[in-house]
């Protein structure tokens, strides 16, 4: 009897678009925000909300993950003001539960991604996020920074910054946060490298590496690059695990507490009118339109 | 087992480049490292050691090119896995004639074949200087014989050295990493070190142990050392996501039950804890079908350990059977579908990897003899003794011309990586990919 290899078994599952064919303008946009929006695999499924044009093609699956931040996530609950017909639910990061209509509650988990394990002592930490206003606002740089401060600087041997521009922001002030977190960082004394991530990441000891991601969740909540990162051994600073919360694997090291039932006693959902209005006013003119057309509206 | 004293081949100065850059691989870190060590024995005081290292830019290059056709040096040694010597070579060409170019000896790798437009060029600018190849096993030595049309004696054989002063066995080591390990039980202990990849065959390896052991009545410990890895098999233009193969994996173990046994991932050891790892399982087992597997290190250090391994009969695993009697090779076949391997033969290497580690239990001499066995051909003074030898007959070799397959390969993978190609080969049915890797399988007609 023939044993087929891993090889040509694998052919059949490797990842198809899961709904709609995305547009040009679209593959553009993503293409913008690489490598952010690139797959991943996952025992839940991740996916954009964005890209689904029927909420039916989401009942081929109990549970599915959302990447989207929060601009998505509103056009998509604009879009679907209630999830008629939908049997299965959705997981959105935790952060963003506060967007989510009250209809659509029931269908609503959240979760965050969590590292397994962390280093006692990083040597190194890896700051990275879109250096355009945008998506990487000073104010989240320093938000973001605190999570600096938890990490014991006196064994840090390096800092990484990978901070790409891209055309998301005409503003004089694309560059302010890099230049934030320059400034910070030289508070420390740190020697801090601008790097490519596709450069450092065959060859770095990401096991003794903490990840600071500096971006805000405006587009994405959810990265392929932290993934990447992760799975390598690479450690988050990241709260112990919930007795609420359920746990799966996305690596040996890595992986996404959720719950499926989240509390929402504790968070008010605001009005989607008034939470677009909040987020369009720090995103300019011509983002917003990228914006709409990753939302495909 | 002691390693032999240090040894001097001649008194004329040569040149060794070697990286200061961490290599990308795993294994290229240990065998670029051990290498050092054997031409650090032989040629002691002079050897002159040079730094050609991934983060040169071309100026540091060169000067690292003057530097070197000042020494006068009587050869230079590539040894490294990267960077590539071809931009090295081009400077050095231009400061030298060619009667005046130091004898050149390249230790190839694995990647021989995807670096195919650079030695094109390489061996074609080469033509005229005196050069040696070394290949790391004999499979690969068809391969690259197959590429290139020689003066005698060019491409030689030289395995990559184990540090058997290290991958060794001892019976006292096995029980207290049993303890620590907790693999103390009945369940019979089957390792994989290395990547886990596609390119490896971890999946099929795990799937295939459990069913000889489950219809065998035994149980079976899974244990896998490395880290995952998402390349794939981007010949074929078979390409993972994230994540990907960690979730295959992550769901056959899922489906494995409790009474056939369990897998385990040990993580990425450093070397002490691999070193327990092998000296703490029963067998080892390793099917990849890699393109670059031209030597193997996983399983080398293995077996320098002791262990009776199920190997895939492709490339340079092939080269471990030779004169040891605990490498089970599974040949490799290919039909219209791809690679495959019989379900028979799979069962009769790992009978008798089985059978070879019960008799090891009784006996743990006979494992202790088997290391030593092993080591005899692949140890640090075992490489020292096979280039010593070699290096005995002047190289004069020369490279005469390259192969039309060789070229047009070239310019396969100089298009794949402009990914003007989606795929290098569209199939292993292809003619051109039976042509350059026809050496790697033992099936393939007039292979054998």
């Amino acid at each position: 009897m023939k044993v087929r290899t891993d090889w040509f078994q694998i052919l059949d599952h490797n990842p198809k678009n899961l709904f709609a064919t995305l547009s040009g303008a679209q593959q553009h946009f993503r293409a913008q925000l690489d490598p952010f929006l690139r797959d991943y695999i996952s025992p839940l499924q991740g996916f954009f909300v964005s890209s689904v044009r029927d909420l039916k093609e989401l009942n081929q699956r109990q549970v599915w993950l959302a990447r989207d931040g929060i601009l998505p996530l509103l056009f998509f609950f604009n879009q679907f003001k209630r999830p008629k017909n939908l049997k299965s639910k959705i997981l959105i990061r935790e952060d963003l539960l506060e967007c989510v209509p009250e209809a659509w509650q029931p269908h609503i988990g959240s979760y965050r991604i969590v590292s397994v394990t962390s280093s006692p002592q990083p040597k190194s930490v890896f700051v990275y996020g879109m250096n355009t206003e945008s998506l990487v606002s000073v104010k989240s740089c320093e938000v973001a920074m605190k999570d600096l401060d938890k990490i014991e600087i006196s064994g840090l041997e390096k800092i990484y910054l990978y901070l790409p521009s891209r055309r998301f922001s005409v503003k004089e002030s694309e560059h302010e946060a890099a230049k934030v977190l320059l400034t910070v960082l030289k508070k420390t004394s740190l020697q801090a490298e601008i790097v490519d991530w596709a450069e450092v990441l065959p060859t770095h000891d990401w096991k003794t590496c903490q990840i600071v991601n500096v971006q805000k969740n405006t587009v994405v909540a959810d990265d392929w690059l932290l993934h990447t990162l992760l799975t390598r051994g690479a450690s988050l600073v990241s709260e112990k695990m919930r007795n609420s919360e359920e746990f799966v694997y996305f690596s040996p090291f890595h992986g996404c507490a959720f719950n499926l039932k989240p509390s929402w006693k504790k968070t008010r959902p605001k009005e989607y009118d008034n939470y677009l209005r909040e987020h369009m006013s720090s995103v300019e003119m011509s983002s917003f339109e990228w914006f709409q057309i990753f939302a495909g509206k | 087992m002691k390693e032999q004293n240090n040894k001097k081949v001649n008194s004329d100065a040569v040149g060794v480049l070697t990286s200061s850059a961490v290599a990308e691989w795993v294994s290229c870190r240990t065998i670029g490292a051990n290498l050092f060590h054997v031409y650090k024995r032989l040629f002691q005081e002079n050897l002159v050691v040079f730094d050609y290292n991934r983060a040169l830019d071309f100026d540091e290059i060169e000067q690292l090119a003057i530097e070197i056709s000042q020494k006068h040096l009587k050869t230079v040694y590539f040894i490294e896995h990267l960077p590539h010597p071809l931009e090295l070579i081009r400077r050095l060409l231009k400061r030298l004639k060619k009667s005046e170019m130091p004898e050149l000896v390249f230790h190839i790798y694995g990647d021989f074949t995807y670096y195919a437009p650079e030695w094109e060029e390489l061996l074609r600018l080469t033509q005229g200087c005196r050069v040696r190849i070394y290949c790391a096993s004999h499979r690969q030595m068809r391969l690259v014989q197959s590429f290139l049309r020689t003066s005698p004696n060019t491409i030689q054989y030289c395995p990559f050295a184990v540090n058997s002063e290290f991958y060794n066995f001892s019976e006292s080591l096995r029980h207290q990493a049993r303890r620590k390990l907790n693999l103390e039980g009945g369940d019979f202990v089957l390792l994989y070190t290395g990547r886990i990849s596609l390119q490896k065959n971890v999946k099929m390896a795990i799937e295939e142990a459990f069913r000889f052991f489950a219809k065998a009545r035994r149980r079976l410990h899974f244990v896998m050392a490395g880290d995952f890895d998402n390349l794939a098999a981007p010949f074929f233009g078979i390409h993972h996501e994230e994540g990907q193969y960690f979730q295959e994996i992550e769901n056959l173990r899922m489906q494995i039950p409790v009474s056939q046994g369990r897998v385990t991932w040990a993580g990425s050891l450093e070397a002490e804890e691999l070193r327990n790892v092998y000296h703490a399982a029963d067998g080892f087992i390793s099917l990849s079908l890699h393109h670059d597997e031209d030597f193997g290190m996983s399983p080398a250090e293995a077996l320098s350990c002791g262990l009776p391994a199920v190997l895939s009969d492709w490339g340079g695993y092939t080269s471990f059977a030779g004169k040891n009697d605990r490498a089970f090779l599974v040949p490799v076949k290919v039909d219209n579908d791809g690679h495959f391997f019989s379900q028979r033969d799979l069962a009769v290497a790992f009978e008798n990897t089985y059978r070879v580690s019960r008799l090891d239990g009784e006996q743990m001499s006979l494992r202790n003899a088997a290391a030593e066995k092993f080591s005899a051909q692949f140890s640090i003074d075992a490489v020292t003794n096979v280039l010593e030898s070699s290096m005995a007959e002047p190289i004069e070799g020369q490279v005469l011309d390259v192969s039309a397959h060789f070229k047009t390969l070239a310019k396969r993978i100089g298009l794949f990586r402009l990914r003007k190609q989606p795929k290098v080969f569209k199939s292993p049915r292809e003619a051109l990919y039976k042509k350059i890797y026809g050496p790697y399988f033992s099936t393939l007609k007039g292979r054998k």
